[in-house]
């Protein structure tokens, strides 16, 4: 995979992870559930300035970003507090396979970006009641 | 004497990784590129290759990384033995301790576990050790990670950092004295 590959691939993860955070806040309550639309409101932020300054990076390397879908598919079975603190939690480790991939696509500053991203997408996996991986973001390690 | 534990095996990248070891191989220097004698040596020997042994090849600098994380491996393990010395510590460092074994299996490597650090003197204090060293070496695998030649070692090292962040989230913040 190219280095803009990576890029492009990584926009289009940010794209979902906008439209999926969205979903989740609009569906919980900010009083009764309150510290888990912190953690979804800090997510939608981080993830939406993310897709932002890719978008910027993409363009700088004269190619155009990829847009966001015209439709995403919502997750199934978000009517408990349970359902979408599971559902942010696989959609931050989908984030984080993401980034690890990126880490092995990219050389020099991209790269030591997307170790921050892949670092930050795994403590931010925490605050959706996910607990510390061996091997966050990848998928060969983990039986080992 | 040193403070960085004993490499007493190291096949890490001699064997399979996953893959990884073909991949680092393929991207670090050709090791007998060097080992070759000067073309204007007419005996094809000198002092020092004379003496070269063929069994040591030159390592690669992705070897190198991985030796020295390795050794951050180790010296943060010993910190954790010495904390592990309060037993109330023991179930929260169980999971770090854990982690660290099975990154460094996933190296194939392993480190002389006697080189522990001394105990420090209260509970507080060897966890405030073990932050200190769990930060070093978080810093340390992000850095071998931005410097690996190999993508697919790369993204380990990565990896290996963002479980030290996640671990490190969890160790019970420090109290005002």
């Amino acid at each position: 995979m190219t280095e803009l590959e990576a890029l492009q691939t990584t926009l289009e993860a940010e794209h979902a992870a906008v439209y999926v955070y969205g979903l989740l806040g609009s569906r919980t309550s900010q009083s009764a559930e309150a510290p888990l639309y912190q953690a979804l409101r800090a997510a939608y932020e981080a993830h939406r300035e993310r897709r932002d300054t890719l978008i910027g990076e993409i363009a700088a390397m004269d190619a155009v970003p990829v847009p966001a879908a015209a439709a995403y598919t919502a997750p199934l079975g978000l009517d408990t507090t349970d359902a979408r603190y599971r559902s942010a939690l696989e959609l931050e480790r989908a984030c984080a396979r993401t980034y690890s991939a990126l880490v092995g696509s990219t050389s020099g500053a991209r790269r030591a970006e997307a170790i921050a991203l892949l670092n930050d997408a795994a403590a931010r996996e925490l605050s959706f009641r996910g607990t510390p991986e061996i091997f966050p973001g990848t998928d060969e390690y983990a039986d080992r | 004497m040193s403070d960085r534990p004993l490499v007493r095996r190291r096949t890490a990248l001699g064997g399979a990784v996953g893959g990884l070891a073909v991949v680092v191989l393929a991207t670090g220097c050709d090791p007998g590129e060097d080992l070759a004698p000067p073309e204007d040596d007419p005996t094809g020997s000198t002092g020092s290759t004379a003496t070269a042994s063929p069994q040591a090849p030159e390592q690669t600098p992705d070897e190198a990384l991985v030796d020295d994380v390795a050794a951050a491996l180790g010296s943060a393990l010993g910190v954790l033995a010495s904390a592990r010395h309060y037993r109330p510590l023991r179930p929260t460092l169980a999971p770090l301790v854990r982690a660290h074994r099975q990154h460094l299996a996933v190296l194939e490597t392993s480190v002389d576990g006697s080189a522990s650090a001394p105990v420090m003197a209260s509970p507080e204090a060897a966890l405030r050790g073990v932050r200190r060293s769990e930060r070093d070496l978080q810093a340390e695998l992000v850095r071998a990670a931005e410097q690996a030649e190999s993508g697919a070692l790369a993204r380990l090292l990565a990896s290996m950092s963002a479980s030290v962040t996640q671990h490190l989230t969890l160790i019970p913040p420090e109290t005002a004295p």
